[in-house]
């Protein structure tokens, strides 16, 4: 390892179940890293089910992936796909037709430290479940960061990664509580960002509110992060910058929408007879 | 700064996220040490086993779960017979 390379970091993005956000929290926390002007490499380790090409919106330019640079089919530089928008992405592939039995940890520490000599940030899309594609994923990363949403299924499953980690040896493991509805949480019907800290007691790096942009964005193949009015979008830059080791306090929860202060003013007035 | 906005809005028991809370304290509590039931069985009557040869117990040994941060504490309540 080189003396500018012990700087780098390797981040696994992981959560035990699948359809939390990981791959959404992937492509915008690397999109608002590359944006500060870091040099950021993302790599899809989900083969067989990949997604990062399609969110990140560079399907298209998809040539190589990552078994082939493994393979020796190709050279990882011929394997990575510049993301147009910032100067300093690169995105490394899965492969759609492969499984995840077909590239050993070992294999992925020696592509991720070849990316750590050039890349200041080196983000690694972990595929859900808690088998080889875990364990490939987990292999090469200094740091762990866990995303779950606030439902009872997503914090099991992210209890048991968090386990995992910690057995394997991660210091650091953080938190992003992704998907919150603040007005569920008002009314009691959905766990708070501090009821799921509660439970998983790690460090919290982010909390990102439900956003129908997201759903928009994804559409569209653009990091919502470049979207002004998302509030996910901000929240997803904020975590970059804690990744960098910024003091970035919580964004304040939004003011209750106009049809839930209708329906408390209503219940306001029930409760008062 | 989260806390104060949560503790503004009601906590009740009966509603889903209270349930929610209380499940997960259980569940995850049962995850982490990875033990049945019938062998948190066997665990209480085996201890009571061990009090039972130097003093009379009085009822059945109680066993807990209880979770310390990430950690999970395995409480057993015995209760001593009253001279």
């Amino acid at each position: 390892m080189t003396a500018a390379s012990e700087q780098h970091q390797v981040l696994v993005v992981a959560s035990g179940k699948g359809g939390v956000g990981k791959t959404t929290t992937v492509a915008n926390v690397s999109c608002a890293l590359a944006r500060m002007g870091h040099r950021v490499a993302v790599v899809d380790l989900d083969i067989g089910l990949k997604k990062l090409d399609l969110i990140m919106g560079l399907e298209n330019r998809v040539i190589y992936d990552i078994v082939q640079v493994i393979e020796g089919e190709c050279s990882l530089k011929q394997a990575l796909v510049k993301d147009k928008r910032f100067p300093g992405l690169y995105m490394l592939p899965a492969a759609q037709t492969r499984n995840k039995d077909d590239i050993s940890p070992e294999q992925v520490k020696g592509v991720c430290s070849q990316l750590r000599e050039e890349f200041e940030y080196v983000l690694v899309d972990c595929p859900a479940g808690i088998e080889q594609g875990f364990r490939n994923a987990i292999a090469a990363a200094d740091r762990a960061i866990v995303v779950t949403n606030p439902e009872v299924s997503a914090v099991r499953d992210a209890d048991r990664i968090i386990g995992m980690l910690e057995s394997h040896g991660f210091k650091e493991i953080q938190l992003i509580v992704n998907r919150v509805q603040w007005d569920m949480v008002r009314n009691g019907d959905m766990l708070s960002i501090e009821d799921v800290a509660e439970h998983l007691y790690i460090d919290l790096i982010g909390v990102i509110p439900e956003d129908q942009h997201v759903v928009v964005s994804t559409n569209k193949g653009e990091p919502i992060v470049l979207d002004e009015r998302s509030l996910a979008g901000a929240a997803f830059e904020n975590v970059a910058r804690r990744i960098k080791g910024e003091e970035v306090p919580l964004l304040p929860p939004p003011e209750p929408s106009l049809w839930v202060r209708i329906k408390n003013f209503g219940r306001g007035l029930f409760a008062g007879h | 700064m989260i806390g104060i906005f949560d503790r503004l809005f009601n906590r009740s028991s009966s509603s889903s996220r209270a349930q929610a809370n209380q499940r997960l304290q259980v569940v995850l509590a049962k995850d982490r040490c990875a033990a049945s039931t019938e062998t948190l069985h066997m665990i209480s009557q085996d201890v009571a086993r061990v009090v039972r040869k130097h003093l009379e117990i009085s009822g059945e040994p109680q066993i807990r779960l209880l979770r310390q941060g990430r950690q999970t504490v395995i409480d057993i309540n015995i209760t001593v017979k009253a001279r």
